[in-house]
């Protein structure tokens, strides 16, 4: 009876549904959180190298653009000197063909032209002859000198190059290198040849490129500076730190450390491991790869890394980021739902318990009310029930249907109680009724014993059980006349009141009909006649009955459908006695029934008894039975008729072993002493 | 108790099994009682009837007579030899015929 209230069953319930509903939605958004971000921190990721390489390439691009560019201008620059210098070359020959200079002369002035002419930054023109003798230098220790094996400090035969270009192709672009007029070191210069065909001259002209080279190192290098920024404005606003390493895994930019990146001895320790799982060349797309990390001062950690690759400049780009971190939001997304699930879970509860307890009301009083009831006396009104009725009033719901039923029951209880009080008073009335008429019953039977102390010739001895409060057995024994002493055994159809009263009225026509008649046949035929007539009801009365001589023992008997007596011997012998089988009393109308004889020697009994005894049953159905009866009659010893009849009795209640008794029993014993001297 | 019947052509027979005391005995009076009136020849066959008590045979005695008011046939047919010796200590087999089996019965109907 102290359980958990019905309220506490709902609350907890629902809270644990809740709490469940909740904990399942947090794991599962935690988890799409996480994948989501995952996923979009890898497109991110992508993009950012994808932007990176685009970068890169445009800077690239524009590099080179521009350094094609001032080589051009140098080559048109070139281009439209040596021009002039063509020009000039024929201007000398005019005057030669005018006749105002001879060709050596011409030659002559030509070369000295050469020779002095200067432009830019101390560049100049030179000639060579056929066989590469340097014939206009503006440096005087070339002149004269022949320099067909001259080569370049790469090694690059140089002059070789300029007559081939010359001779072959007229004119043409190479790239060389050549000291410098005020400078010591060789120095990378474009240089622009022609053939002057008339003179047969090789002549040529260069200008120093090595500025070109350094301003686009200059540029790269601002380039990458401009790339370290970029790369620590990405790295500090996407949660991966970004690396551009060269293809040997030494760091070409990294940006300052941030919060997430990694220092400079793990990535080198790294670069390997990374380095492996560069993406082909072809492949724009960065590389996933994630690695156990062991990050001073954080741990065992497992990174993200990307990689990706920029061929023209051999540059690896590097972008790496701790897994934990792309957890954390989903984390604590989890941890704010829990709590304001939570939260929610709790402001529920309290309202669902007001709900309940509001709900759980009228339960409450039909409660109340069910506890009150075991000590209701229903003879009166119900107390209370106007809160019932109150109650089916008020609500249509279950509640309403069970305060309904509640008054319904009381009703029903009342309504049955008082017919229990009117059927048990009837039923006392009856059992007291039948507790008179069982006495009135027993009365009418002789039943004091000894019956007849002043005999000494007999005794006899008789016991009769109803099964109910009432019988159909009958006995009866009286003296018609000094010497002839009568007894009688019977058995009425059926139990109960009608078998009673027919018992009554059998015993009553017997006595009258035994003091009047002769023989016990003829008490029988008369007594058969009265009760045959009008008898509707087909009743009926087993029969045995007797007139004993005291004088000798000698009995004349009679029988109506009755079980057979037994005569049990002074040496515990036994034998039946022999009964006609004429019909029981009362079932057919005109029967004339026999009289018998037999003799009772001294000390013998004669045993009658009523089919009660020998079908007796106990619980499992055996019946007592003639051989068990027959077989303690033989080990009874000799004595009077009271000790052999309670003897048996007895045995006959040891075999019922307390079953409920199925027919009245009854038995009576007649002992001849023998005649008195 | 259980009972079923059976008609044939020149007779009906009523079998009873069980046991007939005064608890089952109303049941068979009932029965029998409307049986006797509407048939004027009834068999009653007790092949596997196990006990019978006075009430049983005040039953059949009142079946017996009732048929007999009606100038009709009533006999009991196939005993066993516990019950036959009831009937014969009662003396009921001079009030009611018995018969071995239903045929005989039939046939002492006709005779």
């Amino acid at each position: 009876m102290n359980g958990p209230s019905l309220r506490a069953k709902f609350a907890g319930t629902h809270a644990l549904l809740l709490a469940l509903s909740t904990l399942l939605i947090t794991l599962v958004s935690q988890h799409l959180v996480d994948r989501e971000l995952l996923r979009q921190s890898e497109t991110a990721t992508a993009n950012v190298h994808h932007l990176v390489g685009q970068f890169v390439q445009a800077a690239y691009d524009k590099l080179q653009d521009d350094r094609q560019t001032a080589l051009d201008t140098r080559r048109n620059e070139l281009r439209q000197l040596s021009g002039l210098v063509r020009t000039t070359l024929e201007e000398f020959r005019r005057q030669v063909a005018w006749g105002r200079l001879t060709p050596a002369q011409a030659q002559q002035a030509a070369l000295e032209l050469l020779r002095k002419l200067r432009f830019g930054n101390h560049d100049y023109f030179f000639a060579y002859d056929r066989e590469l003798t340097a014939i206009a230098h503006p440096d005087p220790s070339f002149e004269g000198r022949n320099l067909l094996d001259y080569r370049d400090p790469d090694g690059r035969p140089v002059l070789q190059d300029i007559r081939r270009i010359a001779l072959e192709e007229g004119e043409g672009f190479l790239v060389y290198r050549w000291k410098r007029l005020q400078d010591e070191d060789a120095r990378e210069k474009l240089g622009y040849v022609f053939h002057d065909v008339a003179w047969d001259w090789i002549l040529g002209t260069g200008v120093y490129i090595d500025d070109i080279e350094k301003q686009m190192h200059e540029r790269l290098a601002q380039m990458r500076e401009r790339l370290r920024v970029i790369l620590e404005d990405v790295s500090a606003t996407s949660g991966s730190a970004f690396v551009i390493l060269d293809l040997a895994g030494e760091p070409l930019i990294a940006p300052a450390a941030s919060k997430n990146a990694l220092p400079e001895t793990v990535l080198h320790a790294l670069a390997p491991d990374l380095l492996l799982h560069l993406p082909h060349e072809a492949n724009p797309r960065p590389q996933r790869i994630e690695l156990e990390v062991a990050a001073p001062g954080r741990g065992q950690e497992r990174w993200l890394f990307h990689v990706s690759r920029f061929t023209p400049l051999g540059w690896v780009i590097v972008s790496a980021q701790p897994l934990a971190a792309l957890e954390a939001p989903g984390d604590a997304l989890a941890l704010r739902q829990l709590l304001t699930n939570g939260l929610i879970l709790l402001v529920g509860l309290l309202l669902a318990s007001v709900l309940v307890r509001w709900m759980l009301r009228p339960f409450v009083t039909l409660a109340e009310h069910a506890r009150a009831l075991p000590e209701h006396d229903f003879v009166l009104p119900v107390a209370q029930q106007d809160r019932l009725r109150a109650l089916r009033e008020r609500y249509r719901d279950e509640a309403g249907q069970l305060a309904d039923a509640f008054l319904r029951l009381e009703e029903a209880l009342q309504q049955h109680l008082d017919s229990l009080t009117r059927t048990t008073a009837a039923k006392e009335r009856i059992e007291s009724e039948l507790r008179i008429a069982h006495e009135i019953q027993m009365g009418i039977l002789p039943k004091l014993y000894p019956a007849f102390p002043d005999r000494q010739e007999f005794d006899i001895f008789a016991t009769l059980t109803p099964a109910r409060e009432v019988g159909g057995d009958l006995y009866d024994f009286f003296f018609i006349d000094e010497h002839r002493f009568c007894f009688v055994i019977g058995d009425v159809s059926g139990k109960g009141v009608p078998a009673a009263f027919f018992m009554a009225v059998t015993k009553t026509l017997f006595k009258a009909v035994a003091e009047g008649e002769q023989t016990p046949g003829q008490w029988l035929t008369r007594v058969n006649r009265d009760l045959a007539t009008d008898n509707e009801a087909c009743m009926f009365v087993t029969l045995f009955c007797g007139v004993l001589d005291t004088r000798d023992g000698c009995i004349d008997y009679a029988c109506a459908g009755h079980n057979p007596p037994l005569i049990h011997g002074k040496d515990s012998t036994l034998r039946w006695v022999d009964v006609p089988h004429q019909p029981a009393a009362g079932a057919m109308d005109g029967i004339e029934y026999q009289t018998c004889q037999l003799l009772l020697a001294q000390g013998e009994r004669l045993v009658m008894y009523t089919d009660g005894i020998t079908e007796a049953m106990n619980a499992t159905g055996a019946l007592y039975g003639e051989a068990r009866l027959t077989s303690r009659l033989a080990h009874t010893p000799p004595g009077d008729a009271r000790a052999l009849a309670l003897a048996l009795l007895e045995d006959v209640h040891t075999h019922e072993a307390g079953a409920e008794p199925a027919d009245d029993l009854t038995l009576m014993v007649l002992y001849y002493r023998g005649p008195t001297a | 108790m259980h009972i079923t019947d059976e008609t044939l052509t020149d007779a009906q027979v009523v079998h009873v099994s069980g046991r007939l005391d005064s608890t089952t005995s109303p049941l068979l009076e009932q029965y029998l009682l409307s049986v006797v009136e509407s048939h004027p020849r009834v068999i009653v066959d007790f092949t596997r009837l196990d006990y019978i008590s006075s009430a049983g045979l005040r039953v059949l005695l009142m079946a017996a007579k009732k048929s007999r008011a009606r100038s009709g046939a009533f006999a009991l047919c196939a005993l066993k030899p516990a019950l036959r010796e009831v009937f014969e200590i009662s003396g009921f087999l001079s009030i009611i015929a018995v018969h071995p089996d239903a045929e005989s019965a039939r046939q002492a109907f006709s005779s």
